[in-house]
């Protein structure tokens, strides 16, 4: 079966249209809470999923659809937050590594080696148990880890532009190293960094979630997923819901990236080019 | 061959001391001291004398190279110092938990295996039929949940909806072990499924299956002698990074299972900043990202011939 690029960017525009939908609700998820979040009723505490209450309560009461809602904000944005930065840190590393090797490019692709090999969430602890808890630190500790994936691709394919022939006419014309990289280079190589990026949403946040979830990143009673699943996962006995309602969030929104991204370099994929039906 | 081994062991060492230097200077910069802390977490408050007292005994009032330095020659001799918090000799309580984190790694190791290489093989050879749309469903939902998120479903389901197995670890090893390996399986199986899948579908549009083809071999020959053979290297790359992490312990699913190994020490020693674990941990680390390359590309050698013959060249 030959995938059509109709059929492809059919598909591109409904996950665009997905992801963009959770985003608005991640904006305006304060306007669209049914009940205050924070606000405790002891006497509706660890209730079943009713239509009054559609995911639960949680132990003090609070409306589980309103706090997983709630939580949307923060575990989206600060994962598309860590996102831009390790991709732009790592962008620009990888560019200027490429362009002008020598020693320092040689000792920052051993350094990205090291951060490759290790494992992330291991590491994002080890820099989050030292930094403190707190969701800027479990950002940061995650960039710190994140960003060599994106230098090893950009400097790549930076590479295979630097000795290509448009390059060189645009060098010969007299162009600045810094217009070259800007206007000629950064352009031909953003494709495959947008698609490793959007592939990466849905990683950084089961990472960003994982550590709120061991204590580490954001600290209660702010509303996130991965937090709101630890304090969960004691009472997954009583009231599994409490558990399982945020779970259920954080798949769903890492499933729709993960397929937002497959679709988008399916389609910048020059294969899928040739079999336009 | 001995001499690259050799050579690669030597390459240990500035790894080795450039991720402990590194790790202990974060600690030292970050982290503030361990024994304020100590004294804060056991809720008394104690004279600047006694902090003092119990600094020196420590060794944290020294300068920082030496401190650095004193570490690294006690790790080279088994001297890792004590544990801030239990007071064990942290080479020791490293040890003791090393069987379990090893024993983690090889069963879910080989559960994946188990699940991934015939649905991966099954999935490519009927490629675009249902089995395999069914096949690249279910890895693409293995992929997309997080691991703790897995763990907490398939505890609510076999362990309280269903009770067959203990919510965390019990006395039986064997019982505790199904959950938390299964946990890992799941999402390594569905990584594995997709690769195993790609890369057995590229061997199997090369020329050479279309020749054994003509020549009348038998699909399932071809498939099991062949493809596999030509795809095993992608698929051992794949599991030493794999190993690698495993090793480390997988912090999430030993702290979700209680199942004592050595990611569960490290979480436990992070939020109780009992820096002398941590560092064990890390220099464990380095150890492993080394060994586990290592032995990679010595299978690389043995099983490619291509890579083989390029290095003697040189």
């Amino acid at each position: 079966m030959k995938t059509g690029k109709n059929h492809i960017k059919g598909k591109l525009i409904f996950f665009s249209a997905l992801a963009i939908l959770l985003l608005l609700v991640a904006a305006f998820a304060e306007k669209l809470c049914p009940y205050d979040p924070y606000a405790q009723d002891l006497l509706f505490a660890q209730k079943a999923p009713t239509l009054a209450h559609p995911f639960g309560t949680d132990r003090y009461g609070r409306d589980m659809l309103s706090r997983v809602l709630v939580g949307s904000t923060t575990s989206i944005y600060a994962t598309l937050l860590l996102v831009a930065i390790v991709t732009a840190v790592g962008t620009a590393v990888g560019i200027l590594g490429g362009w002008y090797g020598g020693v320092a490019d040689t000792v920052l692709m051993r350094i990205s080696d090291l951060f490759l090999a290790f494992p992330s969430l291991v590491f994002a602890l080890a820099v989050a148990g030292v930094l403190g808890g707190g969701i800027q630190n479990a950002i940061i500790a995650l960039a710190v880890i994140g960003w060599p994936k994106f230098a090893r691709l950009a400097r790549g394919l930076t590479l295979a532009q630097k000795d290509s022939e448009y390059m060189m006419v645009a060098r010969l014309s007299g162009s600045s190293v810094p217009n070259l990289l800007i206007r000629h280079v950064l352009p031909n190589i953003a494709g495959p960094i947008l698609v490793t990026a959007v592939l990466d949403i849905g990683t950084m946040m089961m990472e960003l979630a994982g550590l709120s979830f061991l204590g580490l990143g954001v600290k209660p009673p702010m509303a996130e997923w991965g937090s709101m699943i630890n304090d969960g996962r004691s009472m997954l006995q009583i009231a599994p819901w409490m558990a399982l309602a945020p779970g259920f969030a954080i798949f769903i929104t890492v499933m729709i990236f993960n397929l937002l991204g497959d679709t988008l370099r399916d389609y910048l994929d020059p294969k899928n080019h040739q079999s336009i039906s | 061959m001995i001499k690259y081994i050799l050579k690669r062991f030597l390459q240990l060492i500035p790894i080795l001391i450039g991720i402990t230097f590194l790790s202990f200077g974060m600690m030292r910069l970050a982290g503030g001291d361990a024994v304020t802390y100590m004294y804060d977490n056991a809720g008394t408050t104690v004279s600047q004398d006694i902090i003092d007292a119990a600094k020196k005994e420590y060794g944290l009032d020294q300068p920082f190279l030496v401190q650095y330095a004193k570490w690294f020659s006690g790790m080279l001799t088994g001297d890792m110092g004590v544990s801030y918090v239990s007071k064990q000799d942290v080479y020791e309580s490293f040890a003791s938990r090393l069987p379990a984190t090893l024993l983690l790694t090889v069963s879910s190791l080989i559960t994946t295996m188990l699940i991934a290489l015939p649905l991966g093989v099954l999935s490519a050879v009927r490629q675009n039929r249902w089995i395999d749309y069914l096949i690249r469903f279910f890895s693409f939902i293995g992929n997309s949940m997080p691991n703790f998120f897995a763990a907490l479903v398939l505890m609510y389901f076999f362990s309280i909806r269903l009770g067959w197995l203990p919510v965390i670890t019990s006395g039986n090893t064997a019982v505790s072990l199904i959950l938390p390996t299964l946990t890992l399986a799941v999402s390594m199986a569905s990584k594995y499924t997709r690769q195993i899948r790609a890369t057995v579908l590229e061997e199997l549009n090369k020329p050479y299956v279309a020749g054994a083809r003509a020549r009348g071999v038998r699909g399932s020959v071809i498939i099991w002698k062949n493809v596999m053979r030509a795809s095993m290297l992608s698929i051992i790359t794949l599991l030493a990074l794999s190993v690698g992490s495993l090793l480390g312990g997988t912090t999430i699913v030993e702290t979700i299972f209680m199942w004592d190994g050595v990611g569960k020490m490290a979480v436990d020693a992070i939020t109780m900043r009992d820096y002398p674990i941590i560092q064990a941990y890390v220099a464990w680390m380095a150890v492993i990202y080394v060994l586990v390359n290592l032995i990679t590309d010595l299978i690389y050698h043995f099983l490619d011939p291509r890579v083989r013959l390029g290095e003697e060249e040189r």
